[in-house]
């Protein structure tokens, strides 16, 4: 279909075609929205795709995506430095920094250990954690890892990692049990007792 | 106008990834249906009704809308989530390699009834026995069995004479034990010590009720661990990332053999 188009638009629709959720139609549809939007909105989104590869860095310290190296978040002096929380994506970071209930700083792992899609402790972040922590010590790690079986023994990896190296932090994982706006009915046995267990004092 | 065709099954949730804004394509194993894939919509919402069902090695009732594709998992309800494997890494990582063996040595739509009911009876035996390294083998013995590729353990595969217990060789080409005299034409032949054969033939003859009461010193776990290793290798032609994974366990340190039930920091279970 590409074939008859000039051959900035065809490039533009193939390259479009690549991302997620987007297949061939959807992808023209976008290239010639764009062909006839006002100019200054193509170039902005030209510019924006840009500096993502250009203005993007990983943050030495957490492995965040930023701005800068350090990220903003391990540069703020106003933040708990005893405390780290381990994530999987940058992405989780950014849920809990909604929150607005955590002041530590963050580790992200980009991933979580899955054996059978061949994902395995060094794809992770996880030495380079190992080894912050034996520069700077914490008081406590907090492991937000997903409440999967992927983010669970990704936890307990990470746990026996930093004991076998010796590190002594209070290592904590995330409560889990019913969401908000949830329906007990539904819920699995794992959750619910894990909710009964980790139940709390009213008032 | 179609008809949408539902059916009920259970199942065990061998893998999954993730598609879409919150979907998840799950691999399942089924007694009546065999292997099959299934989309689960919405089931990385937090607030999803069927996620916590859907979890890798549940056993779970579900529901599902034969689709032109996939089909689609409309209800889950789990009948036993296997809790002892998720708290322990040693035993989750056993649980990855079966149903990683699982999912390898099958094909989509092929029923095996007695498959799905061992991976069942595996997965219970991950969660509590005291050395899940003994469910893995017995599991792998017998799956290759049902499969197929039960190893020849009685005669020389080579020569067909019965085989004594000791001085025997495996050999992962043809599938069984080369006997004393054979074995020096046969380099790719493994050594097989008595005690290891001995506890391959009782894998392969006995129940799990029997077997689980086999104490394994650590020096015939490894050599039953790498042959039947060797075996699964040369039928897939390439190794389980599972195997990979435990070996870089261990380098991570000694403590990881033995299962415990140390769990993760400030848990309250």
């Amino acid at each position: 279909m590409t074939a008859s188009l000039p051959g900035p638009v065809a490039r533009l629709i193939d390259e479009l075609g690549r991302l997620p959720g987007i297949g061939p139609k959807t992808a023209s549809r976008l290239a010639f929205y764009l062909l006839r939007a006002p100019n200054n909105q193509a170039s902005a989104l030209a510019d924006a795709l840009r500096a993502l590869s250009e203005g993007l860095v990983y943050c030495r310290q957490c492995f965040n995506i930023a701005e800068h190296d350090p990220c903003a978040i391990c540069a703020d002096a106003a933040r708990d430095h005893g405390t780290i929380c381990v994530v999987e994506e940058p992405l989780d970071v950014i849920a809990l920094e909604r929150t607005r209930e955590y002041r530590g700083l963050y580790h992200v792992l980009h991933g979580a250990i899955s054996p059978v899609d061949g994902i395995g402790p060094a794809d992770l972040r996880i030495d380079e954690l190992v080894a912050r922590l034996r520069r700077a010590p914490v008081r406590e790690l907090i492991l937000a890892t997903n409440p999967s079986l992927e983010g669970d023994a990704t936890a307990m990896y990470i746990e026996r990692a930093i004991r076998a190296s010796g590190g002594e932090p209070r290592i904590t994982r995330l409560a889990r049990g019913l969401p908000v706006g949830g329906d007990i009915e539904y819920a699995d046995q794992v959750t619910l007792a894990r909710a009964v267990k980790g139940r709390s004092e009213l008032g | 106008m179609n008809r949408i065709r539902l059916y009920r099954s259970e199942a065990i949730v061998l893998r999954r990834h993730e598609v879409g804004e919150a979907d998840r394509i799950l691999t399942l194993y089924t007694p009546d249906r065999g292997k099959l894939a299934a989309i689960a919509k919405g089931v990385r919402r937090i607030s999803s009704r069927k996620s916590g069902h859907v979890e890798l090695f549940t056993h779970v009732a579900v529901l599902l809308a034969a689709g032109r594709n996939l089909d689609v998992l409309t209800q889950a309800e789990t009948i036993e989530p296997f809790r002892g494997i998720r708290d322990d890494l040693i035993r989750t990582t056993y649980a990855y390699h079966v149903a990683e063996l699982t999912d390898r040595l099958t094909v989509d739509a092929s029923p095996l009834p007695a498959a799905f009911w061992l991976l069942r009876d595996t997965l219970a035996a991950l969660s509590t026995a005291d050395d899940p390294s003994l469910a893995a083998r017995y599991f792998e013995v017998r799956l290759l069995g049902l499969l197929g590729f039960r190893p020849q353990l009685f005669t020389c595969v080579a020569c067909g004479k019965t085989v004594d217990p000791d001085g025997n060789a495996f050999s992962p080409d043809l599938g069984g034990v080369v006997c004393p005299a054979c074995a020096p034409g046969h380099r790719e032949a493994v050594p097989l010590g008595e005690r290891a054969f001995r506890v391959l033939r009782f894998l392969q003859t006995r129940e799990w009720a029997m077997v689980q009461r086999v104490a394994l010193e650590p020096a015939t776990r490894g050599a039953l661990e790498r042959l039947m290793q060797a075996y699964v290798r040369h039928i897939l032609e390439r190794d389980l990332h599972s195997v990979s994974f435990l070996r870089g366990l261990r380098r991570v340190g000694g403590t990881f053999e033995t299962p415990s039930s140390v769990r993760v920091g400030g848990s309250a279970d």
